[in-house]
């Protein structure tokens, strides 16, 4: 355990030294907050056209209609962009600099350094999701939204987010080009997420029978996440997003112990 | 304390190792010796536990690489041939990582880093970042990081490299003071670093260990040729010819700047020096001075690894 906490320490602090951890970190908060702020606008909106009427008032939800879109649309899409650009040097960058030859002849498991590295991507995440929390705090000081639902919601992006991260530094462990083991985990994730698709298109619900598609929609990583927005948390999507990441893990740490043994 | 038996290593069709076996013993300094592409840096690979072999066992400490990693992992501090160094961290910082990685004891942490910075020279860049440092002073932050964890045994991938001669000298005596109480294996291009450095010397050439032995007598056993400068006294007539008609001599070279003083190689097994002192007493040559040559570490080197197959390979 101390040497996984060692590794993720190191990674931690080479993100906030480096320039790309602030970046992202700006450009997640920019997009979030361009989101919260439209939708927010536009609630407000409503409510001062329709806030009189009182039967159009109980259709006025600050859940439904800011809370809940706050990672809706086209978040999670950059999320998919963006979380890779997260994981992509972590293996890389230890054999393009030569330093795998010090980790790898150190006392510690493959599980510890890809668990170590895995915890440091993690955490960048959740400095970013906690940042997010700052358009909560400005919600609950106009309104009242459901903790429950906000609670749920970040329950759902963190598990979204911690399953890109690790098919992320699954791929990376595959490369020493950053670039490349960028592009493989973003065209990874996109495969992963147009397999909601497949149950919707008829001629392969057809072709393939709806067992089939429906099972391969079910992969698909995003098809498990809006339920959490809806402030349910269903163990059956919770255990999706669990085994994508023991499984991403799993596989990553193959690949670091075979480079051991090549 | 380190034993290696036959060690082969394939990369591929490319065979890097072909059986290297050979024993070092506690507090030893083994020096590895070999042109480019020999296999020194394999050896140490796997030695350390970054690769594995294709066949054949090492042991170090009494563990067994392949079988028991870890054990071997903590008790070696390995510097590669390029220092695996994180450029964004502070020396300070990046030992401290290592010693962490290593095992070093929480408390002990602070006490490692600072002796290690110190035996390095490296206190005043303590709180620099490594990529602003020198060449010399990254390889020296190398160094520290294979003896921050004050391991038993110590893998040294030309560890001299890059350093200027004042630190070149600091290193040397840094390595030489590890002699009895740490097992070394270095690997250099520089043969008076043996010379000063080692007490055994091996030569690997293509894979195979050419040659295996303490520095002084690394030459001797190998018996290229037999050697012996004479001198005969001043103004006597030169008596070259009578040199070259002894049996065995190959060739008598007249020394420069020095009109009775010449250079005699012989056969092995001629015994030339005695051969020489014989007829001198029959002939009653003015003899001044007859001194057996031994070749040098760089002739060894040169004759065992073979110029043109050096090229080839
Ligand atoms: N990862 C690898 N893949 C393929 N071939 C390799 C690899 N590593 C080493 N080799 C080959 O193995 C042989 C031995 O290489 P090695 O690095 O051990 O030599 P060396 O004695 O350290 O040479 P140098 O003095 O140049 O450092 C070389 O022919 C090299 O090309
Ligand atoms: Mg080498």
């Amino acid at each position: 355990m101390r040497s996984i906490l060692t590794i993720a320490r190191r990674e931690l602090s080479t993100y906030f030294v480096s320039p790309l951890a602030y970046l992202i970190l700006a450009v997640f908060l920019l997009v979030v907050g361009l989101s919260f702020c439209l939708n927010l606008i536009a609630f407000a909106n409503e409510c001062l056209i329709y806030g009189s009427n009182p039967y159009f008032q109980q259709q006025l939800n600050v859940n439904e209609q800011v809370v809940r879109p706050l990672f809706g649309g086209f978040v999670p899409v950059f999320l998919l962009i963006l979380f890779p650009a997260i994981t992509m040097r972590l293996l890389p960058e230890e054999k393009r600099q030569g330093t795998a030859e010090l980790i790898l002849t150190s006392p510690i498991s493959s599980t510890q350094i890809v668990l170590g590295k895995y915890l440091g991507a993690l955490v960048v995440s959740l400095v970013m999701l906690g940042g997010s929390l700052a358009f909560i705090g400005v919600l609950a000081k106009v309104s009242q939204p459901d903790l429950r639902t906000v609670a749920s919601l970040y329950l759902g992006v963190f598990l979204l987010g911690a399953s890109f991260l690790a098919i992320g530094l699954c791929l990376s462990a595959f490369t020493d080009n950053q670039v490349l083991a960028y592009v493989m985990s973003v065209g990874t994730l996109l495969v992963l997420w147009f397999l909601s698709g497949v149950s919707k298109s008829n001629s392969l619900n057809q072709s393939l029978g709806e067992k089939a598609t429906g099972f391969l929609a079910n992969l698909s990583v995003i098809e498990h996440f809006p339920d959490f927005t809806k402030g349910v948390v269903d163990t059956q999507h919770v255990a999706y997003y669990l085994s994508i990441i023991v499984f991403s893990l799993f596989v990553a740490q193959r690949v670091v112990d075979s480079h051991r043994w090549r | 304390m380190i034993e290696v038996q036959d060690l082969r290593k394939n990369f591929g069709e490319r065979m890097a190792l072909d059986g290297i076996s050979f024993r070092v013993e506690k507090g030893e300094i083994l020096g590895f010796l070999g042109p480019n592409g020999a296999g020194k840096t394999t050896t140490m690979r796997i030695l350390t536990g970054f690769m594995p072999p294709t066949s054949g066992k090492a042991m170090v400490a009494g563990f067994d690489v392949m079988l028991r990693p870890r054990e071997v992992k903590k008790r070696i501090g390995y510097l590669p041939e390029h220092p695996p160094l994180y450029k964004e961290m502070t020396v300070q910082s990046y030992l401290g990582f290592v010693a962490r990685i290593k095992g070093v004891a929480g408390r002990q942490i602070r006490s490692s880093v600072g002796s290690a910075l110190e035996r390095c020279g490296l206190l005043e860049v303590a709180g620099r970042l490594i990529q602003n440092l020198s060449k010399g002073y990254q390889q020296r932050v190398g160094i520290a990081q294979a003896i921050v964890h004050s391991p038993e045994v110590m893998v040294l991938d030309e560890p001299t490299v890059g350093l200027d001669p004042r630190q070149i000298l600091k290193i040397r005596n840094l390595i030489r003071s590890f002699r009895g109480e740490k097992t070394v294996i270095l690997s250099t291009h520089i043969i008076p670093e043996v010379e000063k450095l080692c007490d055994r010397v091996a030569i690997i050439n293509e894979g195979r260990i050419a040659a295996l032995d303490d520095r002084a007598r690394i030459g001797s056993t190998l018996e290229i040729v037999e050697r012996v400068s004479v001198q005969f006294a001043p103004l006597a007539q030169p008596l070259k010819g009578r040199l070259e008609l002894l049996e065995g001599v190959r060739s008598v070279i007249q020394e420069d700047g020095a009109p009775n003083r010449f250079l005699v190689e012989a056969q092995v097994g001629s015994e030339i020096s005695r051969r020489i002192f014989e007829r001198a007493m029959e002939e009653r040559w003015p003899l001044a001075e007859v001194t057996p040559l031994r070749p040098t570490l760089e002739e060894v080197f040169l004759k065992l690894t073979g110029e043109e197959r050096g090229v080839l390979s």
